[in-house]
């Protein structure tokens, strides 16, 4: 049986990966990715610490996550076609209309 | 063997995510993605989780993947910038090293601190337990009891952005004009700033042309 801690250092390992992904890409679709990404980290790490307690509380909560995720997927990809279609790009330094 | 098959798949998952955000190519991104979404499928199986295990690859690889790869292939994404570090300010690239570094710290603290401590009361879904009972079966009974109330309200989530997806993506059925929410139609003038409709305007020809 491998400890729950080994899980919980590859979940926050892949969520660092995502929050770096998330600062350092220009497109909009990597960054889009980096979020699922960090999503999956959070779940393993919930699941993880499910199974130390002994408890299903966490693996309820890995299934809202993941509606969440399938939600969010479907608004955030109809954002990046509506951004395509002003801009011709899914660059995200080019949104800066709002940008002070 | 459980340990060996571990190390493999997080090593994997890790390389594999680490390939997502260096990838100019977003195709190769998604492939990658898709990699580190089995991985994470694998590491379920392996903490004998395998309902999640199975909603991981239908939902993750099967359903939101497969949009992204959609998405990319539909607006024919390319390349942008000059591979990993893309983003143009030097302020920015220094505040990302540092910001990951200092979470990478945290959180790694915050495990090796707060992971021995993990001892609350046991509940009753011990291996045993799913094991006789079965792992669908209980997380059925669960979600259906104790969790129903938010089961119900992400029905209600799911059909909110299925509705917001179509509102946003919706074309405009007469050139030049957008259709607001409420059904009226505007002239793009109005409500773009001066600066992002420029582009579009000077040559369309030339757009219409990729």
């Amino acid at each position: 049986m491998i400890p729950m801690h080994h899980y919980l250092i590859v979940s926050l390992i892949l969520f660092t990966v995502g929050v770096l992904g998330v600062l350092v890409r220009r497109n909009a679709i990597v960054i889009f990715m980096s979020i699922e990404l960090m999503l999956n980290a959070v779940n393993l790490a919930f699941v993880a610490v499910s199974k130390q307690l002994h408890q299903m509380d966490g693996q309820i909560f890995v299934f809202f996550i993941m509606a969440v995720a399938a939600a969010e997927a479907a608004i955030g990809l109809a954002i990046v076609v509506a951004f395509y279609r002003n801009k011709r790009s899914v660059d995200v330094e080019k949104i800066n209309v709002m940008k002070w | 063997m459980t340990t060996v098959l571990f190390y493999v798949f997080s090593i994997l998952a890790v390389v594999s995510a680490l390939m997502v955000i260096t990838r100019r190519n977003p195709v190769n991104s998604a492939i990658s993605l898709l990699l580190t979404f089995v991985c994470i499928a694998a590491l379920y199986i392996l903490l004998n989780t395998p309902f999640l295990a199975v909603i991981q690859i239908t939902v993750y690889a099967g359903a939101i993947l497969v949009l992204i790869l959609f998405v990319i292939m539909l607006l024919n994404l390319g390349e942008i910038g000059q591979g990993f570090f893309d983003i143009t300010s030097t302020g920015q690239r220094v505040a990302a090293i540092v910001l990951s570094v200092v979470l990478l710290i945290e959180l790694g603290f915050a495990t090796v601190q707060g992971s021995p401590r993990v001892a609350a009361a046991l509940g009753i879904y011990g291996d045993e337990t799913i094991a006789r009972v079965g792992h669908t079966q209980s997380i059925g009974r669960v979600l259906f009891t104790d969790y129903v109330w938010p089961f119900e309200v992400i029905t209600v989530l799911l059909i909110v952005a299925i509705v917001g997806a179509v509102l946003i993506t919706r074309h405009d059925p007469q050139e030049g004009q957008v259709v607001m929410p409420d059904g009226s139609e505007m002239p793009v003038e109005e409500i773009c700033e001066e600066e992002s409709c420029e582009e579009e305007e000077e040559n369309p020809a030339s757009e219409e042309g990729k």
